[in-house]
């Protein structure tokens, strides 16, 4: 450690030789003392480095000690201190530093413990919001259903539910604007309100155009959602459904082996006060072996490490590859799979959200399940032999 | 990676019952943030009955933006104003189509295209 002394230093040391001069003269001619010469000299040599010593031990060791016992309890998490100080020198900058550091310190410490508390509070927002979301799809007779989800952020802002109403069975799949605590809020009150109207209303479009009108007078004017219904009369045994602004509905042909991919239409929830003009209410025929794909944008928009998007086309080749094979689960665990391989290590930018409905036989017992806690979507009893498209480029 | 900056330039004198926005860039979460106050700030100084967004150069539009957007559209509304989109790319007028926002704004392939429209429509009035 080397410390260049300061100017004040030298004036002590000049102050200190003259000193020992003073000395030796009062001590020859006053005090009547013989000295030798040369018994001077190592007197006066004694004195001027006995007196540096005590300045630098003064001035500079001491000082420096403080600072440095401070700087130590710092780093091992021990209580310190400010350290008061007019000096302008080389220890003084370094107290002045240390004060600044401590100071910053604490301000950054106030700020994580606070951002603990919201990180914990989201937490446990985003708990409640995933236990809105069915731990477990219904068990409808003559349909297997999967379902896969995965929020961006600890409040998402994609939304599903299963409602049986007697003899029938809603299905729906939105996409509320943006994700985090707004999107989570809407999302509530879109289920809040769907399940209400659900026990109210006998038909899936009554549900939507009554949703809609509650919504728009409750959101803010730059939010919507958009959402895709299905409804299931188990009486009738048809499917139908309503669109609302959503992604299209994506249906598979056990005849045929073809995919379509029908526009949904509509328009979002919560865009007009009235779109009871603007929905309507269609049939989706089924037979036994087809498959319905319902999905949000997260998946068709989620990009690639080199930037392309998953699409939709990539999407209808991948439903058509494995709609033929298994059961609901294992349908939605490979085309899982095909999607995580695809955009490998690219952040999630937005929710994710797959359900896959397939339609078994008259009187087949259905199975269902629900997963929305995998990191990844992939899942280690996935169909290995499965056939995996390449990568390219997908149409925009 | 896109690119996620956005460019606005304002046409207010090629013609007087128009005003243009051109949009360059993209439209996301990103470049609202910087732009979002500006694009809300046409609502009040937009003088004459039309605003017109000119998507021709915009590459990427989020839903959050297509909110505003129909916010804008809304508000234009209210002052009896309104707001027309034109040349909106392939991927940018597939998503609007998707969420309905052709429903409430109306939408021209080119700028002529509005301009015709508009002639048309002077000459039944």
């Amino acid at each position: 450690m080397l410390i260049r002394p300061t100017k004040k230093i030298y004036w002590n040391l000049l102050m200190v030789s003259l000193f020992a001069i003073a000395m030796a003269l009062f001590l020859k001619f006053v005090l009547q003392i013989e000295f030798w010469p040369w018994q001077w000299v190592i007197v006066a040599f004694i004195g001027y480095f006995a007196a540096v010593i005590l300045i630098y031990l003064i001035n500079v060791s001491w000082p420096f000690k403080v600072v440095l016992d401070q700087v130590k309890a710092l780093l091992t998490g021990r209580k310190y201190k400010k350290i008061l100080t007019k000096r302008t020198d080389e220890i003084g900058i370094f107290a002045h530093f240390f004060n600044e550091v401590t100071t910053d310190l604490e301000k950054v410490t106030v700020d994580l413990e606070e951002s603990k508390k919201v990180s914990g509070e989201l937490k446990t927002a985003g708990q409640l919001q995933k236990e809105l979301i069915p731990a477990l799809a219904p068990t409808i007779e003559g349909f297997d259903i999967a379902v896969k989800n995965r929020s961006a952020e600890e409040l998402g802002g994609d939304n599903l539910d299963f409602i049986k109403v007697g003899n029938s069975t809603y299905f729906y799949v939105g996409d509320v604007t943006g994700h985090g605590v707004p999107a989570a809020i809407v999302m509530t009150m879109v289920n809040t309100l769907i399940n209400t109207f659900a026990e109210i209303y006998d038909t899936a479009y009554d549900v939507v155009v009554q949703t809609n009108r509650r919504l728009k007078t409750r959101i803010r004017a730059t939010m919507f959602m958009s959402m895709l219904m299905l409804k299931w009369n188990g009486l009738t045994k048809k499917m139908t459904y309503v669109g609302c602004g959503h992604e299209h509905l994506i249906v598979y042909k056990a005849r045929t082996g073809l995919v379509e991919a029908t526009v949904s239409g509509g328009i979002a929830l919560g865009m007009l006060a009235d779109n009871s003009k603007i929905v309507k209410e269609k049939d989706v025929p089924l037979e036994t072996g087809d498959v319905i794909v319902l999905y949000t944008d997260g998946i068709t928009e989620a990009r690639n490490m080199n930037g392309e998007m998953f699409g939709l086309e990539r999407l209808k080749q991948v439903v058509a590859l494995y709609a033929g094979q298994g059961d609901a689960q294992r349908i939605i665990q490979s085309i899982a799979k095909d999607f995580s391989k695809y955009v490998e290590e690219h952040v999630q930018e937005d929710d994710v959200t797959l359900i896959v409905i397939k339609k078994l036989s008259e009187g087949e017992e259905g199975r269902s399940s629900v997963d929305q806690k995998q990191a990844r979507w992939t899942d280690e009893n996935a169909v290995d032999k499965a056939e995996t498209l390449p990568t390219e480029k997908a149409a925009v | 990676m896109l690119n996620s900056t956005l460019e606005l330039v304002v046409d207010k004198k090629t013609n007087p019952n128009v005003w243009k926005v051109d949009f360059f860039g993209n439209l996301d979460s990103y470049s609202l943030q910087t732009k979002k106050k500006e694009i809300l700030d046409y609502i009040d100084l937009v003088e004459p009955a039309t605003l017109l967004f000119d998507f021709t150069g915009l590459n990427f539009i989020n839903s959050e933006s297509i909110g505003l957007v129909l916010h804008i559209s809304e508000k234009l509304a209210e002052k009896n104003k309104k707001l027309v989109l034109i040349g909106a790319k392939k991927n940018v007028f597939q998503v609007l189509d998707v969420i309905g926002a052709f429903e409430l704004i109306q939408h021209y392939k080119s700028y002529d295209d509005f301009l015709r429209n508009q002639g048309n429509a002077n000459q039944a009035n």
